[in-house]
């Protein structure tokens, strides 16, 4: 825990064009919006440098909290196939678990994450 | 300039019954027909009250295609679909109203104006999204060819090989937008092209 809530801590909250990203301890937090033109420029290098230091701390598993993450666009969406992918391509020892915390009162999240889920199941809980 | 007309197509996608069962929620309410007794007999209909009206347009804009004013529509289209529909038929405009906003103006003609047409029936049952847009001609080709792959397709299915597709691609022109509105939206898909002109309708039961 010490050493994962470390590599989690050295991250700074993100926050562009409505969407929040907050990494707390061992989880992370995504709020509001996801729907800018360009997620891949904006959203994936922070993405990537959370997978990084989830990587770096030796954390089994992320939780993913995305109750108050309203909207995704689905360009948006291709983000998460980036971080599903980097998580694979990992030696076996690196690699870690998404549990992701849903509300399945939003459509996207009810319908979409199963989806995404069947991308990854052994990467990707819905819990 | 070609002196023969523009070619018009239409392609529909009729699977709404399909996608709106993909999620069971409140039972849709349907106009009744009653079976004719003989064959002679005339079928009844018996239309309850509201589903004689149909979808009225609330809002008709025409706006240059800046990314801009994506959110402000899909904002608006929230902010009026909360007060006519439920909270998760008002969720579904607005994915649809945003998804078809912005494939309009991410591949659409940047010199030309996009139409976007929100209809709603004074009963809150029934929502309509038409957006139109001038396309180049190879976006209106690939436009066609990923609705007819839809089409055969049941929504959830065409949502996951979409999902497959645009995993595995670099490109951010994935085409998962479309199925994702037709499955996550459980809208009615039609398409009209017409040279470079595409019109896109969704129609949803609320």
């Amino acid at each position: 825990m010490t050493k994962s809530a470390t590599g989690l801590a050295a991250l700074e909250r993100f926050e562009a064009d409505g969407f929040e990203l907050d990494p707390v301890g061992d989880s992370v937090a995504m709020r509001g919006t996801l729907a800018m033109r360009d997620p891949g420029e904006t959203v994936l290098p922070v993405l990537e440098r959370l997978h990084r230091a989830v990587c770096e701390a030796g954390l089994r598993e992320v939780q993913l909290d995305v109750r108050q993450l309203r909207f995704v666009n689905s360009s948006a969406m291709r983000v998460f196939f980036h971080w599903l992918r980097w998580i694979q391509q990992e030696p076996e020892d690196r690699r870690y678990r998404i549990a992701v915390l849903s509300d399945r009162t939003v459509g996207w999240q009810r319908l979409s994450l199963p989806t995404l889920r069947g991308l990854a199941p052994d990467i990707l809980d819905l819990v | 300039m070609a002196d023969s007309p523009p070619k018009r197509e239409r392609i529909t996608l009729t699977h709404l019954e399909r996608a709106s069962s993909a999620t069971p929620s409140t039972p849709v309410e349907r106009p009744r027909i009653d079976s004719p007794a003989t064959p002679m007999e005339r079928p009844r209909i018996e239309l309850d009250s509201g589903t004689h009206s149909r979808p009225r347009s609330v809002v008709q804009v025409r706006f240059q295609p800046i990314w801009d004013h994506i959110e402000a529509l899909r904002t608006f289209v929230g902010a009026y679909c909360r007060t006519r529909l439920s909270a998760a038929a008002a969720e579904r405009a607005i994915l649809v109203a945003h998804e078809l906003l912005e494939n309009a103006v991410r591949y659409g003609d940047v010199t030309a104006e996009v139409e976007f047409d929100l209809r709603v029936d004074p009963a809150g049952r029934m929502f309509e999204i038409r957006v139109i847009n001038d396309a180049v001609a190879s976006r209106s080709e690939i436009l066609k060819k990923e609705l007819e792959r839809i089409d055969r397709l049941e929504p959830e299915t065409a949502f996951g090989t979409a999902v497959q597709r645009a995993r595995s691609t670099r490109s951010a022109s994935g085409m998962l937008g479309l199925s994702r509105v037709r499955f996550e939206g459980q809208v009615e898909l039609t398409a009209h092209v017409d040279g470079r002109r595409v019109e896109v309708v969704a129609r949803g039961r609320a």
